[in-house]
Order: C-alpha cells, then structure tokens, then sequence
C-alpha cells in the first residue's frame, strides 16, 4: 500500500510539509531502500554532514505480510562517506505507514536538541535538550506503549563515527554510522505514534494464498527453524566448524576455543524470551531481563575475533552497545584491530574493561571511535584494519567463501555480509549449495545475489525470509495486497536498477575499482589447515568477470 | 569420510538414486558423519557434516534433511552406517504395497525377508520414529513414495542391502507385471 506521500521536515527552518509523489514514481520503486535511494540522489552531491536523513517504508508493511515489516534509511555515511542505506524492523515501518506517509525526509540542522514527533494528525519538531547523554533505554523507557521510536544513544553525540540508530530500543539501523548524523543535525530521536492497525488486501483470498506458499516454505526450511530455535547464534558453530568464524582479528578461521560461543552450549540462550518483529513467524530475536541477547556478527566480532571466548563478557559489551547506540560489528572489528596494534591478548574481563573506558571518554580511547579503518592508518598500520571501504568486515572469513570475498569487495556500503547474503548457498546451502573456495561461475551468481537482496531491502522484507522464500512468492503476495501485477522480473529489475543507482553515486563520489579491494591479509595468510589464503589471481578473475555481467 | 566418498559414488553408479537425491551417513563413537544437505552423492568430497549423536546441535542445519532419522536409526538400531536412497523400483512397490514388500527372489528372500513400509514427511519426528522401529528388527524399510533406508555395521553392509532392496523390488515388479496380463486373459 503506498500513500503516495513523504513527510518533509526542515530542522533548520522548522517548516514541516507533506509533499506528494507521483503514483507511477511510487508503484515504480516500491519503497524502502530503492525508493530511498531514489530520492537521495535528488539531492545530488551532498557530504554526509550534510545530507538529508530518508525513512521509507516497505510495501508490505501495512499487511502484516510475513517478515516483511522492514524500513529503510537511507544517507551517506560517515564512517565509509559511499552513499549508505540500513534497514531495520519493529513496527516503525508499519506506524509511519498508519501516518498517512510512506517515508520521512529529514534536512537541516536543529539549533537545540531536538525530537521529531509523528502522528497520524500530523508531525511536530520538539526540544529535547539534556537528553544527549540519555541512555537508548533511558529515552525510549519514558515513551508511551503504543509508540516507535529512532533513537541514537549518547555515542552518536560523542563522535563515534558507528554509531547506530536504534529502534524500538532493540533494534538498529545498523552499520555505516547513520546515529552519527542524527547527532549532527541535533537530533534525538523520531518518535511515530500510531496504531498497529493492518490493512485489509486488495484481492482478499489471493493474498491468504500466498501467505500460505511463503509460510509453508517457512515451515520446511532448516535455516528457518534453526533461527527459530536458537536465533542468529547458531550459526556460531557452524562458522567455526567450517573455519570461517574470524578469530584474533582474522587472523585465525574458528578455533577449539569458540566452541564455548555455540549456542547449543549457551543456556541462556535457550531459556531466553523469543522474540521478532511485527508480523514475523520466525521470532529470531532472544531477550532475558530486559536485555536483548547478542547476535551471531556480535558474538564472532567482540568475542572470537578480539579472541574473546567468554559469552557473559560478549553478552556484557553487547548491552553496553546498544545502551550507547553503536553498532557491534564495527565495534568488535575496531576493538580486534587495537588489540592487534597493542599486542593485547584480551581475556572477558579486560575487554569490558576497555569498552567502559572507551565510553566513559578517556581520551587515549578517542581513536577508537573513528573505527578500524582510519584508527589503523592513524597509527601507520593499515594493514591491520580488516575493511573494505572503510567498513569492519562481519563474521564470514573471505578465504573460506569466495562468494562472500567477491561480494564484501563490490559491495556499495563496504564490508557488509546483508549486500548480496552468500551465506546462503555458501554456507547455509540454501537455496542451493555453491562451492564455497572456487570463484567458478560466482560473479554471475553475486550479480544475481546482490539484486536479489536489494530487492528484498526494496520490499521491507527480512533476509532471512530468503532463507525459504524466493523473488516469485513475494512477487505474488504483492500483487494481491496492492492489486497492482508484479512479477519477479519487475522486482529483480528494481534491485538492479538501485545497485546500479548506488554504484553510480559511489562514482560520483570518487570510489573507483581500485576500492573493491579486501585486505592483504587475505591473500597471504591462511585461515586454517583447511582454508587457504585466497588466490589473488583467481579473485582478480572474477572480478573482472563481475564487471563484465555487470557492464560497469 | 573417504569411505562415504567412495560408496555414494557407487550408489549412483548403481542407479540407486539420481545424483542430487539421497544421503549416507557413519556412526564414529558420539560422532555421526553426514552428507550435506543439497550435495550430489556423486560429488562428496568437502561436503560431509560432523554432528552429534546424542542431539540436535546448530551444525544440523547443513547436514542432510534427513539428520533427525538417522539419528534415530542409530540410537535404536546395531548400526554404525545408514544409507538412504530413491531407487525407482522401491519406490513405485511402496506405494501399491499396503505395510511391506515381499521379495519374490531367492536373494532378497533370504537376505530381506519382508521389507517393511513405513510413513512420514521428509526430516520429520514421524518418520524418525518409525525409521528406528523398522530399522531396530529389519536390515532395510521403505519410506512409502520416497525410497529405501538400510543399515549395517559398515558402509558396504549398508550399500549391499540397498542394492538387495531395489534388486529384490524390480524383480518383484516384474513379475507382477507380467503375471497380470494372464490374469486379465483367464478373465
């Protein structure tokens, strides 16, 4: 359902206006990140400390379709300065839609701390000064029941260039810095009070059909239930089993030692409270004592790779994280790489010692919060930053699945695993096994991976729904909700379409081929017995094969 | 891992099943190796899972669909392998037999006995119960419209039964076929 309508809030002149959009423009790019994406560029070149915040909802969200209640934001960040767009879940989606608008653009830049407040009756800019230094739990903790919120922590307002922005407390607009730019436009938080009312579908007994189809692959999906049953952390044992749960900053695949992260032996984890997003059967989330259980990325990057192998210290920093509004990945992949620099082997104790430190503001810490890429060049150690393009990588070691090397290289926001997700078929093997050390017929295989999910952002719908799902299903329970015919070509074009829109602006930007790079590292050392380094050569190759399908 | 190499190339070599389908596995001490879900029993090397015998672990999510039955088989049955395959023949003879087939050659008489037919999704909890009854008294059982799953204390034990199995059940077919035409002509 569209409303053909954005929200325009200006927080240096403070004029709020509803601006419409051109149905055929709306239907064309669906929303979410290919909308998003769409609209930023209208701006044109803009630095990231300048540029406009885009909020888009999904298409599906106003359905309660199954895991399709995603929001897109959409920026240029300023940890990799390549355009940037995060989604996160909740029900943020679904309250913008139940306001009347599709997505919020936010300009300018507020002379006071400031919140943004929506409602179905329209919107207001409200001073909220003092509450920088409030918690994510703190702010959200004095918001009514029946609100959602974008809140950044007190990270974003002390420079940490990770910064996330958090949603519905838990959640997070993730990775690439986006809390950074609340913080600069003085920006606390948006705040979307509205009813959790679904709507009813255009062709009534077609859409219960296809809720059906995605529900029953659901069903028979072993990834599907393995989230169901541990959430993302089992796939802890199966990164480390396979040499690809990076260790010591990357410079290990997976160790005995890790086993002690695998969720199976984790009792927390299966006493926890599941829990999800609205409209989500999986319920992957885990949540104890009011405290939100760490993730896989969170457990491999602040645990295994700082060689940290005790979860009640991951579990720890990972509360600290989302308290402060930072994301865990780059958080984990920066702590790895000082520990390098410093020749520190942690134990639990001295890392959550080290993060104390980093966020109580101790000025030998600073570095830090520039993250790994630009701390290491700082210290004349670039060599140590594990980053494409500025960006930590997540928890998938690149020797061990030539897909996921290809796709952190090419991806449009730097490391990022969620770009064209082969940890599908390389790692789960779903929805088909692919070898995951020969880069044979890979670069074909990415362009398609990497529409795929641009797609999947473009819809609102979670990647793991992809685990069981595919492009036809949802193609289909579109088609009956909206009444508007979408085939699976349609949306596979509008993932190409904004892939390509992305790279373009990267251009623009002055990224080139020269940044599809990964680190040295790996192409000289070996990730284990069983995981060569990769082979410079046969990476070249396909990439100059990916170029090539790509015609870029 | 070599071993489970070697026979799941022979068991398509042997028209037991068509490359894709199909999943061995090896009992090592609590240990259970594993063919990979969606791996061509023709191609096996790098895609065999180690999971553990006693329970369910995260590693089963890229193990064979099928992890749960063999585990079943193995916990209720004298086995150290567990093969299962589609063979044809097997598979039209479950779904015209009512509880078992009945070998009619002298090899699977004596070899087989009755082979059983049993019930169940694909990787479900019904299925794993039933595998671990049949397998618990009988050398092979046959999902019904599925395939064939054996057991031995090796893996050529295993390959042998399920070569008797769909041996057994071709001539059976067979013979039904060609004893059921004269039955029409005497009607």
């Amino acid at each position: 359902m569209w409303h053909n309508k954005i929200l325009g809030v200006n927080l240096t002149t403070r004029k709020i206006e509803i601006q419409p959009l051109d149905d055929g423009f709306v239907k064309r790019y669906l929303g979410g990140r290919a909308l998003g994406v769409k609209l930023f560029r209208q701006f044109g070149m803009v630095e990231p400390e300048d540029a406009p915040l885009i909020f888009v909802s999904g298409p599906l969200a106003p359905y309660g379709a199954p895991a399709a209640c995603r929001i897109s934001l959409v920026s240029r960040s300023p940890l990799t300065r390549t355009i940037f767009d995060s989604n996160a879940g909740g029900a943020l989606s679904l309250r913008l839609k139940n306001c009347g608008v599709d997505g919020i653009i936010i300009e300018g830049r507020a002379k006071k701390t400031s919140v943004i407040k929506v409602t179905p009756k329209g919107a207001s800019i409200e001073e909220a000064q003092g509450s920088e230094n409030a918690t994510v739990g703190e702010f959200t903790a004095k918001l009514s029941r029946n609100v959602s919120s974008a809140v950044v922590g007190p990270a974003a307002f002390s420079g940490f260039k990770f910064a996330n922005v958090m949603v519905d407390r838990y959640g997070a607009f993730g990775r690439g810095g986006l809390g950074r730019l609340f913080a600069l436009k003085n920006l606390k938080a948006v705040v979307v009070e509205a009813p959790l009312k679904v709507q009813k579908p255009i062709h009534k007994e077609r859409y219960e059909m296809a809720v059906k189809a995605v529900l029953r692959l659901f069903t028979a999906s072993p990834a599907v239930k393995a989230l169901s049953a541990f959430g993302t952390p089992f796939l802890v044992g199966i990164t480390n089993w396979l040499s690809l749960l990076p260790v010591n900053n990357f410079r290990a695949g997976g160790c005995s030692e890790a086993e002690s992260l695998c969720a199976e032996n984790i009792p927390a984890i299966s006493t926890a409270k599941r829990a999800g997003c609205f409209g989500c059967p999986i319920r992957c989330k885990r949540r104890s004592n009011d405290d939100a259980l760490p993730e896989f990325e969170t457990i491999a990057l602040v645990g295994a790779s700082c060689g940290v192998f005790d979860y009640d210290a991951v579990r720890l920093v990972n509360r600290i994280a989302n308290e402060q509004g930072v994301d865990t990945i780059s958080l984990g992949g920066t702590l790895a790489a000082f520990f390098e620099l410093c020749g520190i082997k942690p134990d639990g104790k001295r890392l959550v010692e080290t993060v104390k430190n980093l966020f109580s503001g101790l000025r030998e810490f600073e570095i830090l919060k520039e993250g790994a890429h630009k701390m290491c060049e700082i210290e004349g150690a670039p060599s140590v930053s594990m980053c494409v393009k500025g960006l930590e990588l997540p928890g998938y070691d690149p020797r061990g699945a030539t897909g996921m090397a290809l796709a952190y290289a090419t991806s449009n926001r730097g490391a990022c695993h969620l770009r064209a997700y082969m940890v599908g078929p390389e790692i789960l093997r779903k929805p088909r096994p692919l070898s995951r050390f020969s880069f044979d017929g890979k670069a074909g295989y990415l362009r398609v991976f990497q529409d795929r999910f641009s797609m999947c952002d473009s819809l609102g719908v979670c990647k793991f729904a992809f685990f069981a799902a595919t492009e036809e299903e949802y193609a289909e329970l579109l088609s009956a909700a909206s009444g508007v015919g979408y085939s699976a070509e349609d949306l596979m074009r509008i993932g190409s379409e904004t892939y390509d829109s992305e790279r373009r602006y990267n251009e623009a930007c002055g990224f080139s081929k020269s940044d599809d790079r990964l680190p040295e590292r790996f192409f000289k050392e070996k990730a284990s017995e069983t995981v060569d380094a990769l082979k410079k050569e046969s990476f070249d190759a396909a990439l100059s094969e990916y170029y090539s399908i790509r015609s870029w | 891992m070599k071993e489970i190499i070697k026979y799941g190339k022979k068991i398509v070599e042997a028209h037991l099943t068509h490359s894709h389908f199909g999943n061995i596995s090896k009992r090592i001490g609590d240990k259970l190796l594993i063919t990979a879900t969606g791996s061509m029993l023709d191609e096996l090397e790098g895609e065999i899972v180690e999971v553990s015998l006693d329970s369910a672990t995260s590693l089963d999510v890229i193990a064979s669909t099928e992890v749960k039955v063999h585990r079943a088989i193995y916990k209720a049955a004298s086995a150290l392998a567990v093969i299962h395959t589609h063979s044809p023949y097997a598979v039209v003879l479950s779904l015209v037999c009512k509880d078992y087939i009945e070998p009619v050659d002298s090899e699977g008489k004596l070899v087989l006995h009755r082979i059983p037919i049993i019930d169940g999704e694909i990787g479900s909890d019904e299925l794993a119960r039933n595998a671990a009854s049949a397998l618990s008294v009988s050398k092979a059982a046959v999902i019904r419209g599925h395939g064939p799953i054996t057991r031995g204390n090796t893996l050529d034990e295993a390959f042998v039964y399920a070569c008797c199995v769909e041996h057994s059940c071709k001539v059976a077919y067979l013979a039904l076929l060609l004893k059921n035409p004269s039955k029409r002509r005497k009607r």
